[in-house]
């Protein structure tokens, strides 16, 4: 029987994506601050409309509840699901308003691919827009790398109405600290000081290729969010190649790969506990992973000839595999290169690498690397148990951050998750193809949308059609709650409008 | 009679063979594609200096057309062999040498663009970026305002200073027309995509265009927070008294 939702629980509901709305206006008043502080008048209206439109919709919205009771775990996963949503359709409003994009759907895609730290951009003429305009950009994707409700609750915006099932919503499902807002405030804190750490390094970086300190602050601090929160944008149109600087890809590979790991794994580390770090399944499942296309994508370089020494070779390797298995989407090899001088072979290990991704509870996408870990034991189990006396009994156990069974229940869930992802790789690479995109390139997107990896090999541009568009909002959106979460809440929603059936009495 | 005939005969055909035979090894050398221009000489025989005077009168003789077409249009055009020209009319038709080629070209380009000699018009945006370990160069991008598409040029320093204003919000950059050799991957810098510059030259200045305050900007906006915070004054009114 589906869980239905009643019209207290929508109300319930309301209020709290109320509350996200007007964190939504507090949001938009960093890049309204940016505006007015450089004299950009222009965007500075703008998002003064942003946020008098947000503070309109979040208290309309709290008006529909004023006081609501605490959460239970059906309503959380509607506020989560629905919050997404809700922050990239009034995210746009100052982006559409900005004349850098076609339509609106163009800015309602850069909107949600900048919550969910996807990357990809419809933007046109970014190299004319202005510092506001980006820095908007960036904080979308900085709240988004974090997590919107991580955020709020870390803020004790949703005050004592709330238990893990809010935060377990948003696809975490390991709490750092046993309290759900102390977890929330370490992560942002930690995020925060890398954050902080990265932009003095990349702004160093910056100043030394030549840019001038003003654009160099922010051009730094836009690479250290967009590399923390593995984001993939950038302030100009040729993307990363732009700085030709292998310093700061170093810089910017350290930063992917710090917000890459599971912040558990973090904190583990921060007291002291350094061999959980080495003996957890995600890191050694990662680090086999890692090699083994490492070794893979430089082989079929290698094949293509395009560089013509070892160094170069690895540093566009290392980087181009490091972007995509952290969902990240960085790219050192150009949009263009990607189906000319590459492969359709190295294409083919990017998708792999890209459709994993990176550790469950980091700000990565993807299948995540821990459910991987957890199915190939489960699959060396199944083996032995076939080969072993029909009386023997094994318990199987694996180590994430101490030593855990692996249960029946754990293996169900990540195979239902494997198989989502799989059925919305299928259905996004069909819809893709049936656009008129050839085959590898129409994979390549799929998987780069449904992972929310960024990476393009050309289709995502302003004149793709519409249709597409929606589709590849609606993978960004589902792939960054691991779509249980959205069908879960689409089933309820749908199970909800049935009218009950009518019992007569006897 | 009849064998002085006969004699006369033979001598003459002698004469037509040997005649074709010493024609054989002349024409060895003078490969031909059978077209009434003549014949031809390969690019392998032909030395660069040849090569290099024919593109310089190719371009010149372009150059000339852009000023007859911009200047004078009543003008006659020179004959072939004014004073000055250089025309080698043995030459092929050289196909490394691309004429205006569109940024968005390159942008999407495959091999047939790779090393080949192009030209490309376009607001340069951003900034100057050094280029590690050499420099006399630096990086600039070049942006089609038409397509949006950019391509990266490997400039010398010292044409920069033909660089008035660097695109950017509020800015209008310098239009630059870039001749040089496009590289798909450029095994001199790390297999990324970019144009040699060898000759630079300014099409437009740049302009500044800065954001001038307008109140009248700001009211829909203000507008909208009067009304959000009134909105937001009511809900913790009842807030309040619901308590």
């Amino acid at each position: 029987m589906w869980q239905k939702f009643s019209l207290y629980d929508f109300r319930v509901i309301a209020h709290y994506l109320g509350v996200l709305t007007m964190f939504l206006a507090v949001a938009e008043c960093v890049p309204f601050t940016v505006a007015i502080v450089l004299g950009e008048w222009q965007p500075a209206s703008h998002y003064l409309l942003g946020i008098g439109v947000a503070l309109i919709a979040g208290s309309l919205l709290r008006l529909i509840l004023p006081s609501p009771g605490k959460l239970t775990p059906k309503q959380a996963m509607a506020v989560t699901g629905f919050a997404w949503l809700m922050l990239a359709l009034l995210g746009c409003i100052p982006l559409y308003l900005s004349g850098h994009y076609g339509s609106v759907l163009d800015a309602i895609f850069e909107g949600m691919s900048a919550w969910t730290t996807t990357g990809a951009s419809l933007v046109q003429d970014l190299d004319h827009m202005s510092v506001a305009d980006n820095m908007w950009r960036f904080t979308m994707q900085c709240i988004g790398g974090q997590g919107v409700v991580v955020i709020a609750l870390s803020l004790g915006l949703f005050g004592r109405a709330v238990d893990s099932s809010l935060y377990s919503s948003e696809g975490r499902s390991e709490h750092v600290i046993p309290n759900i807002m102390q977890t929330a405030r370490f992560i942002v804190r930690f995020s925060m000081a890398t954050i902080v750490i990265g932009t003095v390094l990349t702004t160093a970086a910056c100043l030394a290729i030549g840019m001038e300190p003003v654009r160099a602050f922010f051009n730094g601090l836009w690479l250290a969010v967009a590399s923390f929160n593995t984001g993939g944008m950038t302030s100009m149109s040729t993307g990363i190649i732009y700085y030709h600087c292998s310093a700061l890809e170093i810089v910017i590979m350290v930063l992917i790969l710090l917000g890459s790991i599971n912040f558990t794994l973090h904190s583990e580390v921060w007291k002291g506990h350094v061999l959980h770090f080495f003996r957890d399944i995600e890191i050694r499942t990662l680090a086999i992973w890692l090699s083994v296309i490492l070794v893979a994508f430089v082989a079929t370089l290698c094949a293509a000839g395009i560089y013509d020494d070892l160094p170069t070779l690895l540093r566009r390797a290392v980087f181009t595999v490091v972007a995509a298995f952290s969902s990240t989407g960085f790219q050192t090899i150009s949009v263009n290169q990607m189906t000319t001088v590459v492969s359709s072979g190295a294409l083919l290990i990017i998708i792999f690498c890209m459709a994993v991704g990176g550790s469950a509870g980091s700000t990565t996408g993807g299948i995540k690397v821990l459910r991987i870990g957890v199915l190939v034991k489960e699959l060396v189990a199944y083996i032995k148990d076939l080969l072993a006396p029909a009386s023997a009994r094994q318990v199987v156990m694996y180590y994430h951050v101490g030593r855990r069974p692996l249960s029946n229940d754990l293996v169900r869930a990540n195979l239902a998750v494997l198989l989502l992802y799989g059925v919305a790789f299928l259905v996004t690479t069909i819809a893709t193809v049936a656009c008129g995109y050839a085959a590898a390139p129409s994979m390549f997107e799929s998987v780069s949308m449904v992972s929310n990896v960024g990476m393009s090999c050309g289709i995502i541009q302003p004149g793709m059609p519409d249709a597409l568009k929606v589709l590849y909002i609606i993978d960004m959106w589902a792939g960054r709650l691991e779509y249980v979460t959205l069908i879960a809440l689409i089933v309820s929603i749908v199970a909800s409008m049935k009218p009950k059936r009518r019992v007569r009495a006897r | 009679m009849r064998g002085n005939m006969n004699t006369a005969l033979r001598a003459a055909c002698a004469a037509l063979i040997a005649l074709i035979l010493c024609m054989a090894p002349v024409c060895a050398f003078a490969d031909g594609d059978g077209s009434s221009a003549g014949a031809v000489s390969s690019s392998d025989s032909v030395s660069s200096a040849d090569k290099k005077d024919v593109a310089k009168a190719r371009v010149d003789a372009a150059a000339a057309d852009s000023d007859a077409a911009s200047g004078d249009a009543d003008a006659s055009p020179e004959p072939v062999d004014a004073p000055g020209n250089s025309v080698d009319d043995g030459q092929t038709s050289d196909n490394s040498f691309l004429y205006d080629a569109a940024i968005g070209d390159l942008a999407g380009a495959d091999s047939y663009y790779d090393k080949q000699t192009v030209q490309v018009t376009g607001e340069v945006v951003g900034e100057a970026i050094s280029v590690t370990g050499d420099p006399d160069h630096v990086w600039v991008v070049l942006r089609d305002p038409g397509t949006g598409s950019t391509v990266t040029v490997f400039l010398r320093r010292s044409e920069l200073h033909k660089i008035d204003v660097f695109g950017a919000y509020g800015s209008t950059g310098t239009t630059l027309r870039v001749r040089g050799q496009f590289n798909l991957a450029c095994s001199q810098h790390e297999g990324e995509s970019d144009v040699h510059a060898q000759v630079v030259s300014v099409v437009s200045e740049g302009s500044q265009h800065a954001d001038e305050f307008d109140i009248d900007d700001f009211k829909p906006g203000a507008v909208a927070l009067a009304i959000g915070a009134v909105l937001a004054f009511v809900f913790w009114r009842m807030r309040e008294r619901s308590r």
